[in-house]
């Protein structure tokens, strides 16, 4: 029985999202110190869209459920701990899988007026 | 952790701990604090809070959708079903808004007038034991209170108080302060359980005749004149040229007697002061019942005691009849008593109005209902269950009502924020009243139930239609229109009979209230201002009348005046002063002896308000103190005590021991006192100067407006003395006009409601008949067409749409009928069954229904038979 709209268009249901694209790269590029709080800042400050912890937390715990990221509790000097995310070796795959197929679609276009190879 | 100050708001975190995904909850919070802080620094407060509140909805709607997924199937399907109603309404936006706002005008109404209900009548009093404490009587002695206190069984405190504004003066740099001060005896706070915000409540002690004096102040006083000063306790001001000591301070929400106090003294009482001991009456009391006594069984044993007051108390013995008209009641209904009336009267037209709503809802659904009836037949055909069909129609109106409660408590609460300034100083308890979460929930009770009772009609109407003959009639069956139409017909004809009903008992109250205005007082008002003047009360009484002759003659000789008088009260002012008194030429019982009202005024009074002089003469400048003891008494007291002859050279006098006779010297006109309405009392006048009181009342008379002369009285007055502070200034028609304030609120509260019934009977009438027309295009067309003419039609589609009026209206006057016994209590100088108000109120409806009708009217006199044969 199909359960999803996207199953029923064909769609692969481990497709990144765009959010999900987005929420890998920004944990990848802080490294250790990835937690919900810093991942929003980046993603604001890199695409200019503010979202909300809640999709972002959302998007991590998905993430984490198809096994594209882990997480672990860790303390900091304040004495509280964090729930900080990496993203594993199926994740990074993941990635490179995308940016590979974006680049064969981007080869040769030149609809936004600039040079791309 | 963070300075408190880059924390976000307490309510929205609270929120958020409530949503916040489970095990994670504390993490995620406070990441949210800190990027909350950091947008602080960055954008400012407003920008920070706004993202904040983003967050939180954010995380409640990951909540809801979350816990959906984990919800049972009925509560899925519930939520499913809510959402569809909402979904369908937004289809219909003019129906959506209009049954909307019916029910939020309809609810809110009715919660307002509920939070008014239980804030006043039905929440116990704040006080410990609230439901063992009673009034006694009303104006006792103080005397008396004594015998009481000694001897009554089923009373276990008693303590008095004086229910009349002292009025002492603090004094302040060059000038004094009138302070609105009540006298309370010890004990009697701490009864009502008052806790002071610093020192202590007064001590029994502090009561006794030659103690230090002392005082407790409100803390408005205590904020605004002595910057809130916690060392305040201890220290001495000066009250009335008189140093007392402050011993505490009380919270701005204690409202006890009024609630308007500044300040308390001691209630003293010195027995050697026979006359004002036993003779002056105004003390009230308040007690506690022992155990188990009842009001009833106490207010038994204080009628026993009467006997024993009787003979302990050395200057008067009221009759016993006198003291049946008092007793013991709950000290709730003893504060309350007089609104009761009023209150029930809103409740009861408030309901009304909800069921106007409910109707007018009802008929909203009712037409749409029909509307889809052809997609709910397809639908039943294709197989869709009856519970499922009728749980969607039933969900409409459960959303409508959810919603439109929510409207309504916002409604309710706005309405309170705007009333509440003129609540507080019309009726009691008025700063206990709130949209609480015991409205709300009624709020809620009533939209949900409002919805459900509306949705029901069409729901039950949708399950009895049989798909197949609807689905052959094809949406154009007349048979349709008229099913409908009988049960529309109906709700209409009752919201009429509601708006009647309401216009009716507005109509009511507003000819009593402009009876009242009509009503002479037996004194002009016109052009006169009054204004108090507080003596402090160590003052000498002789040095008091050179005060009074030199206020007169400055007063008097300002520009524009035309009279000048002072006196120790005044008809509808705030003190009134009434006595046991002997007659002598009259047969009384000396056991019996009536307590009458009784003025002290100088010379000018009767001139400068316009009262006329009967017989003899009135005070001149001779009748001062040392001379010839005189007074002059109204046409009332001399019709009653001396029938038949002239008063004039009868004799009257004070109760007490040693009290001197006065000789009557003249007849004047009577006044009404207290309200406009009520019948007049026996009262009597003696010369302010033979007999000086501590608060005089000046008034003055002027050629112009009133308010504008009152800087130069001021001025004048403190040309005398500039320690004598004037206070409550005020033309004298509003004196008159606050006696009938409260009636005014509850007249302009039912007119609101009114207007909202005819509004919603108007719209009731108005849907039928348009409805009705739009049904009956074609049929409309066909006759246009074989030759009637428009004029023909239009006045068909009125007299049928007045044939829902005029039931209508005869259901409400027999509804207003029903509601005079309610309304009798409130109304002076107009029958219940007014004769125009009975002739005028459908006229008037129907007046409103014809106009409702003329649109229809008109679209049906102007169907063009020609496009409708084209179309069909």
């Amino acid at each position: 029985m199909v359960t999803s709209l996207r199953e029923a268009i064909g769609m692969g249901r481990d497709t990144l999202g765009e959010l999900e694209h987005q929420t890998l790269l920004a944990a990848l590029r802080l490294g250790d110190g990835a937690y919900t709080a810093p991942i929003v800042t980046e993603l604001e400050e890199r695409t200019g869209r503010a979202h909300t912890l809640a999709a972002v937390y959302i998007v991590l715990r998905r993430l984490e459920d198809k096994g594209l990221v882990r997480s672990s509790l860790e303390d900091t000097p304040g004495g509280r701990d964090r729930r900080y995310f990496g993203v594993t070796p199926a994740g990074l795959e993941r990635l490179r899988e995308a940016r590979l197929a974006y680049e064969n679609l981007w080869a040769g276009l030149d609809v936004l007026g600039e040079r791309r190879s | 952790m963070t300075d408190p100050r880059q924390r976000p708001p307490a309510l929205w975190s609270w929120l958020l701990a409530r949503v916040l995904p489970e095990g994670e909850g504390p993490r995620l919070a406070h990441e949210l604090e800190t990027l909350y802080a950091a947008r602080l620094a960055r954008y400012g407060s407003a920008k920070a809070l706004a993202w904040y509140r983003r967050q939180v909805v954010a995380f409640t709607l990951a909540a809801t959708s979350r816990s959906l997924v984990a919800a049972p199937r009925q509560a899925r399907a519930a939520v499913g079903d809510l959402l569809l109603a909402a979904r369908s309404l937004s289809r219909a936006p003019f129906l959506g808004v209009t049954a909307l706002a019916t029910l939020a005008i309809g609810i809110g109404a009715s919660a307002l007038v509920f939070s008014l209900v239980d804030g006043v009548l039905l929440r116990a009093l704040p006080y410990p034991d609230a439901d063992r404490l009673v009034a006694v009587w009303d104006h006792v002695t103080r005397g008396e209170l004594g015998v009481i206190r000694e001897e009554a069984r089923s009373l276990d405190a008693v303590r008095g108080y004086l229910d009349v504004d002292l009025g002492v003066n603090l004094e302040r740099d060059g000038g004094a302060q009138r302070l609105a001060t009540s006298l309370v005896e010890p004990g009697l706070f701490d009864m009502l359980g008052a806790s002071p915000l610093v020192g202590r409540l007064f001590l029994p002690e502090e009561a006794a005749p030659g103690r230090t004096e002392v005082t407790i102040l409100g803390e408005g006083l205590w904020r605004a004149r002595f910057g809130a000063d916690p060392e305040i306790v201890g220290r001495t001001i000066v009250l009335d040229g008189r140093a007392h000591e402050v011993v505490g301070v009380l919270p701005v929400e204690w409202t006890f007697p009024r609630p308007t106090d500044q300040l308390w003294l001691p209630l003293g009482w010195d027995p050697t002061q026979v006359g004002p001991f036993w003779g002056a009456g105004g003390v009230r009391a308040v007690a506690r019942l022992s155990s188990g006594a009842k009001p009833a069984s106490a207010q038994e044993e204080l009628r026993a005691l009467s006997p024993t007051l009787s003979r302990r108390n050395p200057l008067w013995s009221p009759s016993p009849d006198y003291r049946r008209q008092a007793g013991v009641v709950p000290l709730r209904d003893a504060l309350t008593g007089d609104v009761r009336g009023a209150l029930g009267l809103l409740l009861a037209a408030v309901a009304v109005m909800l069921l106007a709503a409910c109707a007018n809802v009802a008929g909203l659904l009712i037409t749409r209902a029909v509307d889809r009836q052809p997609l709910v037949a397809l639908r039943a055909a294709l197989g869709a269950g009856r519970a499922r069909l009728a749980r969607e129609s039933l969900a409409e109106g459960a959303l409508l009502g959810v919603v439109g409660a929510a409207g309504g408590a916002i409604l309710a609460r706005a309405g309170l924020a705007v009333l509440r300034p003129t609540l507080l100083a019309r009726i009691p308890r008025a700063s206990e009243i709130s949209v609480d979460g015991r409205v709300l929930a009624l709020a809620a009770v009533m939209g949900v139930v409002t919805g459900l009772v509306a949705a029901a009609a069409p729901t039950v109407r949708g399950l009895r239609g049989d798909p197949g003959s609807i689905l052959r009639e094809g949406g154009r069956g007349a048979g349709r229109g008229r099913r409908r139409a009988v049960l529309t017909r109906i709700l209409v004809t009752g919201q009429i009979a509601a708006a009647v009903v309401l216009v009716a008992s507005t109509a009511l109250l507003a000819r009593s209230l402009a009876a009242i205005g009509r009503t002479d007082p037996g004194f002009s008002t016109e052009g006169v201002l009054t204004a108090e003047v507080t003596f402090p009360s160590t003052a000498d009484p002789s040095a008091a009348t050179g005060t009074y002759a030199g206020i007169l003659e400055r007063v008097g000789a300002l520009p524009g005046v035309t009279g000048a008088a002072l006196a120790g009260s005044i008809p509808f002012g705030r003190r009134n002063e009434s006595y046991a008194t002997y007659v002598d030429e009259a047969d009384l019982d000396p056991n019996a002896l009536p307590m009458i009202d009784s003025d002290r005024v100088s010379p000018a009074y009767f001139a400068t308000l316009g009262i006329p002089l009967l017989e003899g003469r009135v005070f001149g400048s001779d009748d001062r103190a040392g001379g010839e003891r005189v007074a002059i008494v109204d046409e009332i007291m001399a019709r009653t005590y001396w029938p038949d002859q002239s008063p004039i050279g009868g004799r009257i006098r004070y109760p007490w021991v040693g009290a001197p006779w006065f000789q009557i010297v003249g007849v004047v006109g009577s006044v009404a006192d207290d309200r406009l309405g009520e019948e007049r009392r026996p009262r009597w006048y003696v010369p302010l100067d033979q007999n000086p009181a501590g608060e005089v009342v000046l008034v003055v008379s002027t050629e112009g407006v009133p308010t504008a002369l009152a800087p130069a009285v001021r001025a004048a007055v403190a040309e005398v003395d500039p320690g004598l502070p004037l206070s409550r200034v005020s033309p004298y028609g509003r004196l008159i006009g606050a006696s009938e304030a409260r009636t005014l609120l509850t007249t302009r509260l039912l007119a609101g409601f009114a207007v909202v019934a005819l509004l919603l009977g108007c719209l009731g009438v108005y849907g039928v008949a348009a409805q009705a027309v739009r049904e009956r295009t074609r049929e409309i067309g066909v006759r246009m067409a074989l030759g009637a003419g428009s004029n023909t039609i239009a006045s068909d589609v009125l007299i049928d749409g007045l044939r829902l009026a005029v039931p209508g209206a005869l259901a409400g006057l027999a509804g207003a009928l029903a509601a005079k016994r309610v309304l009798e209590g409130m109304l002076t100088g107009v029958r219940a069954l007014d004769p125009l108000v009975l002739a005028g109120v459908p006229l008037l409806v129907g007046i409103v229904a014809v106009a409702a009708l003329w649109l229809p009217a008109r679209r049906a006199a102007r169907v063009d038979p020609v496009e409708v044969m084209r179309r069909s």
